[in-house]
């Protein structure tokens, strides 16, 4: 993991708030990024008649590629927006 | 012999987590502070076990069953309506998990009606919560209990009571030992479910003739004008209304953050590092089981071609009796009775929690020593767990009926007041109570009286209602105290 000492700059509990607030905020959004391509993905190719390993594109689009999306996102969100803190 | 076969690796698994729960209950009595173990495991869940036992509690026995019987009827677009919780697995540990370790060990609060009370100081708020866990957990594990039972009837040909007292009593025995034997054996569990459906899915396949068989098999089923197979479009032909596939985003994506089952998660794990490890387990997992086991539904089409006499639910258990070794079918039957125990298990014990520490011990003030408690705990996990094996063996219409409202009946009770309590520091407790009484009083009447507006799922009103009633209510009345701010909002303070 990218930053796996905890943060210095994060010792007061107010900060450790507005950083929680970002990291939940960052959540949400990636949540939301993933919705869109899911479905622009499903209304963009719902009549093509192309195939990938014999199943529809719509499908390996948004089922699978929205899967691997979300785990993408969510490395990003690990090593980019969220910090390291004690909790107590 | 063949259910010899079948039996042996169950009755090996069901041993295995006796043993797991057994060892955990060891720490259970040398535990300083009894109830921070019991109901939390001391908050010392690491990175993996916090992301198995999430999907595991999250992931039931509908996921192995229903799910894909209602796959192999509409094809693609189920997996369309099930593909929200490729998100599932990071959105509530990304969006409370912090904030709820933070406040939960500075408010000394060990489940989440503690938490809700340490933030809207209101009695009322509370008991009903309880009472909606209880009711909803309660009957979920019946449910949960029965589909399992089910499953195993189906498979070993034994009799629906005998499969039912196996593993529900072992079930609630290990769960009576507490939340870390329940975590432990989630994780168990979770691997048990991925195995299970791995295996089925080579079975599938190789009956079917591999993958592009299958396919080919498929693409001629119900073909719509231009030809093309229903099963192969994403709303199954027009089946499945653009407003329901939309619905699903909130009932199994967005609306999942509202669980108090997997809230309480997030008061369990030890360290910001845990916590960044489970979400991205988490997501890997739960997607691929949520997209798999789906997927295998639909595949299953090419392989058992007509609906059986048991309808959609009876497919899954169909091919695990009759497309495997007998000793494989063992295996793989425990994913399903994995499923339905670690989602059993977690209920249970939050149950209990929610009589021992929220009702009797917090609320009404009662106090009690460590060795009093213990008992206590251990007694009442061990009488809701009993009762719900008989209403299992005896099934209530009520209950059967409560089953079916009780995931979204959750959602639509806990969300706002969790997500609004930690976010808006205006939210007060009346704010908190009108979102319970109109979120869940809309879904639950709109249920009943099976409204459909425009084809959404009830869920989209249910939290519509919770919200807009919240935010209109919470301006009525003050926000947070000063002292409730310093704990909750200390951003929100000036210097």
């Amino acid at each position: 993991m990218a930053n796996n000492k905890e943060n210095t700059r994060l010792r007061s509990y107010k900060e450790r708030f507005v950083q929680m607030d970002k990291e939940a905020l960052a959540t949400v959004l990636a949540s939301a990024a993933v919705t869109l391509y899911f479905w622009l993905s499903i209304l963009l190719f719902k009549d093509s008649a192309v195939t990938v390993l014999s199943l529809p594109l719509w499908f390996m689009l948004s089922c699978i590629g929205g899967y691997l999306l979300s785990i993408i996102a969510v490395f990003i969100l690990v090593r980019r927006c969220m910090k390291n803190f004690p909790l107590d | 012999m063949t259910v010899f076969l079948i039996l042996l690796p169950v009755a090996a698994f069901l041993a295995l987590l006796l043993l797991v729960g057994l060892r955990a209950n060891r720490k259970v009595k040398s535990a300083d502070k009894f109830q921070s173990e019991y109901f939390l495991g001391s908050r010392s869940l690491g990175g993996v076990v916090l992301a198995m036992t999430l999907v595991a509690t999250y992931g039931s026995v509908s996921t192995y069953v229903s799910g894909p019987g209602l796959a192999w009827g509409y094809g693609l677009g189920w997996v369309v309506f099930a593909a929200p919780q490729i998100i599932t697995g990071f959105l509530i540990l990304g969006v409370l998990g912090k904030k709820m370790a933070v406040l939960s060990r500075r408010t000394n609060s060990l489940t989440v009606i503690d938490l809700i009370y340490a933030r809207f100081n209101s009695r009322s708020l509370c008991v009903i919560l309880s009472l909606v866990l209880l009711i909803f957990f309660s009957a979920t594990m019946v449910g949960q209990f029965v589909g399992g039972a089910q499953i195993f009837a189906a498979i070993t040909g034994l009799d629906y009571k005998i499969g039912l007292i196996m593993f529900a009593a072992v079930t609630v025995l290990y769960t009576a030992g507490g939340f870390r034997a329940v975590v432990l054996t989630d994780a168990v569990c979770a691997v048990l479910m991925l195995t299970g459906m791995f295996l089925l899915g080579g079975a599938i396949l190789n009956e079917g003739g591999g993958l592009e068989a299958v396919c080919a098999k498929l693409a001629v089923i119900e073909p719509d004008a231009e030809g093309r197979s229903k099963l192969f479009t994403f709303n199954a032909g027009g089946a499945l209304p653009l407003s329901l596939l939309f619905s699903a985003w909130l009932l199994v994506g967005f609306c999942t953050i509202g669980l108090p089952q997997s809230m309480v998660r997030c008061m369990s794990y030890k360290s910001t590092q845990a916590l960044h490890q489970a979400m991205i387990v988490a997501t890997i997992i739960c997607g691929a089981l949520m997209i798999g086991l789906t997927l295998l539904g639909v595949f299953a089409r090419a392989v058992v071609t007509e609906l059986p006499e048991g309808g959609s639910d009876a497919i899954i258990p169909l091919l695990i009796a009759h497309s495997m070794h007998p000793l494989l079918s063992g295996i793989t039957i425990i994913g399903p009775l994995a499923a339905t125990m670690s989602t059993v298990s977690s209920l249970l014990i939050a149950a209990s929690s929610a009589i021992v520490r929220d009702l009797y011990l917090q609320l009404y003030g009662h106090e009690c020593e460590d060795v009093k408690a213990r008992r206590f705990s251990a007694w009442i996990t061990l009488f809701i767990g009993v009762i719900c094996i008989l209403l299992a063996m005896y099934p209530l219409d009520i209950v059967v009926w409560i089953n079916l409202f009780a995931f979204g009946g959750l959602e639509s009770a806990f969300l706002w007041p969790m997500v609004l309590g930690l976010f808006v520091a205006r939210m007060n407790k009346e704010g908190a109570l009108a979102s319970v009484i109109a979120g869940l009083g809309v879904y639950i009447v709109f249920s009943v009286l099976k409204v459909n507006i425009a084809g959404f799922h009830n869920i989209v009103w249910g939290c519509a209602a919770g919200l807009v009633a919240a935010l209109a209510v919470m301006w009525l009345r003050p926000g947070a105290d000063r002292a409730t701010l310093e704990i909750f909002f200390p951003q929100k303070l000036p210097d």
